[in-house]
């Protein structure tokens, strides 16, 4: 049963080192030939958000987070194929799977980040945006099902507390939706660069994360072939679960160098407030503000994950010396 | 290594063969073989008393300290 569940895991980590070979060949030709979005993002028919199986490669993931005047009224629409949503007088033409595509906020945005980035040339813009409504709105009434009732230990006080998302159940019964007061969207925007050396530059975290993941995969894969021909007690070994912690250290430094890299390129003094909203901005009436942040977190758990192991290596070693000994005692 | 172990001696002189000293101390082969090439990290007492007492000799005439 043990040898079965090692030759599965072995069998697993195989499949992995392919599959991770395949996605660095996917990175380089996207890297090199500018392939349009489509080939490397799934659509589902039935879900809202589309899947990317492979690299998002030269796509750098910030979060935007608007925040709109209370008298604005924001309109959402949904029809059988096609949501819309409306902020003032602008009109966010929203693709089937609610990603938004916006002429002004693209012009805004490659304008701006132009300034940061001198040479970096933007394709697309494409936001999945989700409406947040205002904690006194008469809206939240409806969501019911989605409150939650807190109680007051101490006093037996009981209070509804609201969701601030608008439910989807509750879009697909009512299409259209005019609501006051929503007090700030928020979405996800993929900037694209389309030079060669641009697309090399932004890409470089992701090309860091997928030969760190290889190698990952590779040792993971090596200690499961000497496992399985029963060789554990062995200096290579430790010497692999060594290397496995530095990797997961690589990860986190990765994720640090990552975010580092986007701040300084795209995020950096990317905050507006109405007074410095620009003429293009004029088409979403009632935007009060408009900032970017960087997708990508610090993995911190990465690097608690590779303390762990090395530490764990230092006692294997020790584990070793002590097995050797008694191999030599008569 | 400064300790060294002259086994092979002392059984040269009781011309006992390494097969029949194994036997006769319930020793694995490869175990008295890693004792007699000087392999060995340690030796236990136990095992220490029952070469002197099969070989009839003293600890000192098995094992030698050399600078």
């Amino acid at each position: 049963m043990n040898k079965f569940i090692i030759s599965f895991l072995h069998g697993i980590t195989l499949f992995g080192l392919i599959m991770s070979c395949l996605f660095l060949i996917i990175q380089l030709i996207v890297t090199l030939f500018d392939l349009p979005n489509e080939y490397i993002t799934h659509k589902d028919e039935n879900s809202a958000s589309s899947t990317t199986f492979a690299s998002k490669g030269n796509f750098i993931p910030v979060s935007i987070n608007m925040n709109i005047l209370n008298d604005t009224i924001v309109k959402y629409e949904k029809k059988d194929s096609f949501n819309k949503l409306k902020i003032g007088n602008g009109d966010f033409p929203l693709h089937e799977k609610g990603l938004l595509r916006h002429d002004a906020l693209y012009d805004t945005l490659k304008s701006n980040i132009l300034k940061h980035l001198n040479e970096v040339k933007l394709d697309t813009i494409v936001g999945n945006f989700e409406p947040y409504l205002a904690k006194n709105h008469p809206l939240r009434k409806s969501f019911k099902k989605d409150s939650v009732i807190n109680t007051n230990l101490m006093t037996g006080k009981k209070s509804v507390q609201y969701n601030d998302v608008i439910p989807r159940a509750f879009l697909r019964k009512n299409p259209i939706i005019q609501v006051k007061s929503i007090h700030s969207i928020k979405g996800v925007v993929e900037v694209k660069a389309y030079t060669k050396r641009d697309r090399i530059l932004l890409s470089l975290p992701e090309w860091v994360e997928k030969i760190l993941t290889i190698l990952l995969v590779f040792q993971l894969f090596q200690i499961l072939k000497n496992v399985k021909s029963n060789i554990i007690f062995n200096i290579i070994n430790i010497k692999r679960i060594q290397f496995v912690g530095l990797i997961m250290i690589g990860f986190f430094l990765e994720s640090v160098f990552a975010n580092f890299l986007y701040h300084t390129f795209i995020v950096s003094n990317f905050h507006y407030s109405v007074e410095y909203i620009p003429f293009d901005f004029l088409d979403f009436q009632g935007v009060r503000s408009l900032s970017l942040n960087v997708m990508k977190d610090f993995r911190l758990t990465n690097l608690y994950v590779g303390l762990i192991t090395l530490i764990l290596a230092t006692i294997f070693k020790r584990g070793l010396a002590l097995q050797q000994e008694q191999d030599l005692t008569v | 290594m400064p300790i060294i172990v002259n086994l092979d001696v002392m059984m040269a002189k009781r011309k006992m063969s390494l097969t029949e000293l194994s036997e006769k101390l319930d020793i694995t082969m490869a175990n008295l073989s890693i004792l007699k090439t000087g392999k060995a990290k340690a030796i236990r007492f136990s095992t220490l008393e029952a070469i002197c007492k099969e070989l009839n000799c003293q600890p000192a005439d098995i094992l030698e300290f050399m600078e």
